[in-house]
């Protein structure tokens, strides 16, 4: 329960921080570290170099515009929930944050951290997936923008290079006729969630449901997104029926059985919280 | 295999400079117990889940075996051996565990004192819903906890009545 030996880097912009990543050989970025540790406790992970960017304030802004909300890397999930302009200009992000982990881990993990972790169970993926969000990236090639939709390759995979650092987290804002809500269940507050769902509908100015769709964790190996489109255009928000919900989203998931739960239980659960969630955006 | 390097690392512990050598890879956690002797701060699953060797860092409640050492230089560390007063008199937080008997073996209860701590020093007057949440990351096998979130209210009590 202890890592193994590593060498310790601090650095001193997110230049040097990218000149080292290409540099050493084996090396990890340390933001938060509250996913990362934990694994090197077990040494399920054994990086040879850690590049700490803890302390890099260029890294530590949260920057509001018209369009979005935009979290840099060493933005800790505290920092931003305590930011009153995000919980006024993107709700869904205070909901999401509220349901990750405890305020202690909160207050060293970061965001990025957690979209680089790419755990198909961490809220925060399934946020910057049914938002269509981004990440902007730093490596001695260059600048990049990954769409969330490519960021995810599988279970604690993401498609990052090995030299690539997540500079920022683009999470855009929703509409003034888009509602949003988050539903989730876990065996005890603050663990990770069996099943969660959160999702987006855009109205028209007639609140007519124009699109509809719900990203899921914890049911897939990545965030796994399915859009209501063909079932709810034009329809009334009184037609929303659970039944038909339920099976449209049971049909297209696939989840695995593991200790905390079988597969169908997970698919019960995802249906049942993506119907939650939607008619909480109703 | 290389022999591991050893870095001069400076802590600000309770106030002091505290200075040692260790390799880049101690926990904060062990960092304190082991090469500063301050073994208040209990060592439980050493991933983050159970709370017992929570610490302060700058006033914010954090895990310190989540956190290495090397990391932690520049910020003020506060644990449990900070919080009674130099002549030994206890922590309103600390005294109301011992009035309402917020302990048992007694394990897990650094922890708890270090999270109240932060909890009373941002929130003077939290609602029971903010206790519940503040307290949700620590573990405790004895109590069955309604104790603990007594002393939370005492402590309240005494910080007010200290005023």
């Amino acid at each position: 329960m202890k890592p193994a030996p590593f060498g310790y880097h601090r650095a001193t912009s997110v230049e040097d921080a990218a000149n080292l990543l290409s540099e050493l050989d084996d090396a990890k970025i340390l933001a938060g570290g509250q996913s990362l540790i934990p694994l090197m406790n077990f040494r399920l992970s054994t990086p040879a170099h850690l590049i700490d960017i803890s302390n890099l304030p260029e890294l530590n802004e949260i920057r509001v515009d018209d369009r979005s909300v935009t979290i840099g890397a060493a933005v800790t999930h505290t920092t931003l929930l305590k930011t009153s302009q995000v919980a006024s200009e993107l709700p869904l992000l205070v909901d999401a944050e509220k349901l990750i982990a405890h305020e202690v881990i909160r207050n060293r993990g970061t965001v990025c951290g957690s979209l680089a972790h790419a755990d198909p169970a961490g809220e925060m993926t399934a946020v910057i997936r049914v938002l269509n969000g981004a990440v902007r990236t730093s490596s001695v090639e260059g600048e990049r923008v990954i769409q969330a939709v490519d960021l995810f390759e599988g279970p604690l995979q993401s498609s990052l290079t090995e030299t690539e650092i997540i500079v920022e987290a683009i999470f855009p804002k929703l509409g003034r006729n888009s509602a949003s809500s988050f539903r989730e269940v876990a065996r005890r507050h603050g663990d990770y969630a069996v099943a969660g769902a959160v999702s987006v509908v855009d109205y028209d100015n007639a609140r007519s449901i124009e699109s509809a769709r719900t990203a899921f964790l914890s049911v897939g190996p990545v965030p796994i997104l399915i859009s209501f489109d063909e079932l709810l255009v034009d329809a009334k928000t009184s037609d929303l029926g659970h039944d038909e919900i339920y099976e449209f989203v049971s049909s297209q998931l696939n989840p695995q059985n593991d200790i905390h739960a079988s597969a169908d239980y997970r698919r019960h659960l995802a249906a049942e919280l993506a119907w939650e969630s939607l008619k909480a955006c109703v | 295999m290389n022999a591991e390097v050893s870095h001069e690392i400076v802590l600000n512990v309770n106030g002091e400079v505290k200075r040692f050598s260790a390799p880049a890879r101690r926990l904060l956690s062990d960092a304190l117990r082991g090469d500063l002797g301050l073994t208040g701060t209990h060592v439980g699953c050493e991933h983050g889940v159970c709370g017992c060797c929570t610490v302060l860092i700058d006033n914010q409640p954090v895990r310190s075996c989540l956190t290495f050492a090397i990391a932690a230089q520049d910020r003020k560390i506060r644990t449990v051996e900070g919080l009674a007063d130099a002549d030994g008199e206890l922590h309103p937080v600390q005294a109301a565990f011992k009035e309402c008997h917020a302990l048992q073996c007694g394990f897990c209860t650094p922890g708890f004192l270090m999270t109240a701590t932060a909890l009373l020093e941002q929130r003077p007057n939290p609602d029971e819903e903010e206790i519940t949440e503040a307290l949700a990351g620590n573990l405790c096998r004895c109590t069955g906890y309604q104790n603990i979130r007594s002393a939370i209210g005492h402590a309240i009590e005494l910080m007010q009545s200290d005023i």
